[in-house]
């Protein structure tokens, strides 16, 4: 239950960095203004369910920072759109587990399947699956602001899940000069 | 007092998912749920003889005279632009390909200035081939430097993009059965004016593309998309050219009412079809059919049925694996809605040499 709890929450406070992304975007009309906004409170976010750990800061430039650097290889690689968000997501559901490297690999794993899935899956249902089902159209939504949403709902989720894994997290040694080893800096 | 269960929410947790639950879904009605506007009035059709729509077919070597000789049969541009009115030219600009697998920039800016000449307050050049999800916004409009080469003939040039549903507006009309409401291109709803250059090209899934046809690029992306996975279903759309023209369709009916009630939500007051050369034996890009040189013709109506009957007689004589019979379905539907007729003894063809 507690997992549960925790998983809902990262739902809800990932879905909320898009929304807010979403008024971003058409406040400014500019894509990259939304996109920017999202990434970072995603960021955010995902330090909000407990055990949070580093400053949230340091994980909403990170967030930031990814969105940024695939704006900028939009100039050699013209889908940023299908870049950023999973990137977005394997970069947090690699460092949310608090150790072990194969925690770390399926986390980056599940959280480039969230953020995929997020961007597509709405894509997906409805200019496939309901004209494919003889289902009543549905598409008078942004792309984007959704995907914004949905994303951030996913990798809210996985990132939360993921959070639990792995086994105890090193204390950091608060002594001077003392390495978390134990052992004695030069 | 009852202990407190520290698995289930606590309050601040609820607060936190139902303020992020309200704004998701209000963000998701983000412009998107107004309500639907009429269809674009346009101009009738002001190219009538006798109460019978002109067709004018001019055969020539020189473009500009061509042009102007099939204007001043048709009964010249002034009747549309004369008061000033802004025009905005349709071409096709699907693929990063020259004509006649793209309208020739040449003519758009020929077009350009017949038009200034007979008085329109100015000239806008749009279409949305492509769009941002896939990389293909720009690519047309920058394999022909359009916008720069715009720009020094004072001309504007807008991009559409296909992917993004702000660009558009919802439009209803009784009498739409494939889609009660089409989603069009602002500009285009907006337009006073709209002159339809379209080419004479086969086309895998709607046998032929010409005036018709042409009006999908005014469509927001996810309808057109819609339509066809509706209509034609992934296993037909997946295959090469010449075998989806040929694989039946999941849904020919939809597509077929689909792609006039498309043309009917856009209506263009003249179609100028650029039929210089044309594409033959498959479509609509270059790789999948042949260039047919030589033919020579421009034609001209304000009834884009009887242009399109007109054209497609015209590909019978070029291309033996194509026949009226297999566009007449969507021609049937085109005339219900009232955009024209296509019995051709019903129009007055006009057909010059220059």
């Amino acid at each position: 239950m507690k997992e549960m709890r925790r998983i809902v929450i990262g739902i809800a406070l990932g879905a909320a960095a898009g929304v807010i992304g979403v008024i971003a975007y058409e406040l400014t009309e500019l894509q990259i203004a939304g996109w920017l906004t999202a990434a970072i409170l995603l960021g955010v976010a995902s330090q909000l369910t407990p055990p949070a750990t580093e400053r949230w800061s340091w994980w909403g430039g990170l967030g930031g920072g990814i969105v940024l650097l695939c704006g900028a290889l939009n100039i050699v690689i013209p889908y940023p759109r299908w870049i950023a968000w999973p990137l977005l997501g394997a970069v947090f559901g690699c460092l949310a587990p608090l150790s072990g490297v194969r925690w770390r690999i399926e986390g980056g794993a599940i959280g480039l399947l969230a953020g995929s899935l997020g961007m597509g899956v709405f894509l997906l249902v409805t200019q496939i699956f309901l004209p494919l089902l003889n289902l009543p159209p549905f598409f008078d939504y942004e792309f984007d602001e959704v995907g914004m949403i949905v994303a951030g709902a996913a990798i809210g989720g996985a990132t939360a899940w993921l959070r639990g894994k792995g086994g105890k997290k090193s204390p950091k040694s608060k002594k001077r000069g003392v390495s978390a080893r134990g052992k004695k800096k030069r | 007092m009852a202990k407190k269960n520290d698995n289930w929410l606590s309050r601040r947790d609820f607060i936190k998912l139902t303020a992020g639950g309200t704004a998701a879904v209000a963000a998701l009605g983000s412009g998107c749920f107004k309500g639907a506007q009429g269809p674009r009035a346009g101009i009738p059709n002001p190219y009538m003889r006798g109460g019978e729509p002109l067709v004018v077919s001019v055969k020539g070597k020189d473009p500009e005279r061509m042009l102007r000789a099939a204007l001043e049969a048709l009964g010249g541009l002034t009747p549309l632009v004369g008061t000033g009115n802004r025009a905005l030219i349709k071409p096709n600009f699907i693929f990063r390909q020259p004509f006649p697998i793209t309208t020739d920039p040449e003519m758009i800016f020929l077009v350009a200035r017949l038009l200034r000449e007979a008085g329109a307050g100015g000239v806008e050049v749009f279409d949305a081939p492509g769009t941002y999800l896939l990389g293909t916004d720009r690519e047309t409009f920058d394999f022909n430097d359009i916008a720069r080469r715009g720009r020094e003939q004072g001309i504007a040039v807008t991009v559409g993009d296909a992917g993004r549903r702000r660009e558009y507006v919802k439009t209803k009309k009784s009498g739409w059965h494939a889609y009660p409401e089409i989603i069009v291109h602002k500009k285009i709803h907006q337009a006073s004016v709209i002159v339809n250059m379209p080419c004479l090209k086969r086309h895998h899934t709607s046998y032929l593309t010409c005036a018709l046809k042409n009006q999908f690029g005014a469509i927001y992306g996810a309808q057109r998309w819609d339509s066809h996975i509706r209509g034609e279903g992934i296993q037909k759309g997946l295959k090469g050219a010449d075998a989806r023209t040929k694989a039946a369709f999941r849904d020919e009916s939809h597509f077929m009412t689909a792609l006039a009630e498309f043309a009917d939500a856009v209506r263009p007051e003249i179609s100028i079809v650029d039929a210089r050369a044309i594409l033959t034996k498959g479509g609509p890009t270059r790789g999948k059919g042949e260039v047919k040189e030589g033919v020579n013709r421009f034609i001209l109506s304000g009834d884009m049925v009887a242009l399109d009957t007109y054209c497609s007689r015209l590909m019978e004589q070029y291309d033996t694996t194509y026949t009226t019979e297999m566009i007449r379905p969507y021609l049937r539907v085109a005339e219900r809605l009232g955009l024209g007729t296509m019995d051709l003894n019903k129009a007055k063809i006009i057909e010059l040499t220059v």
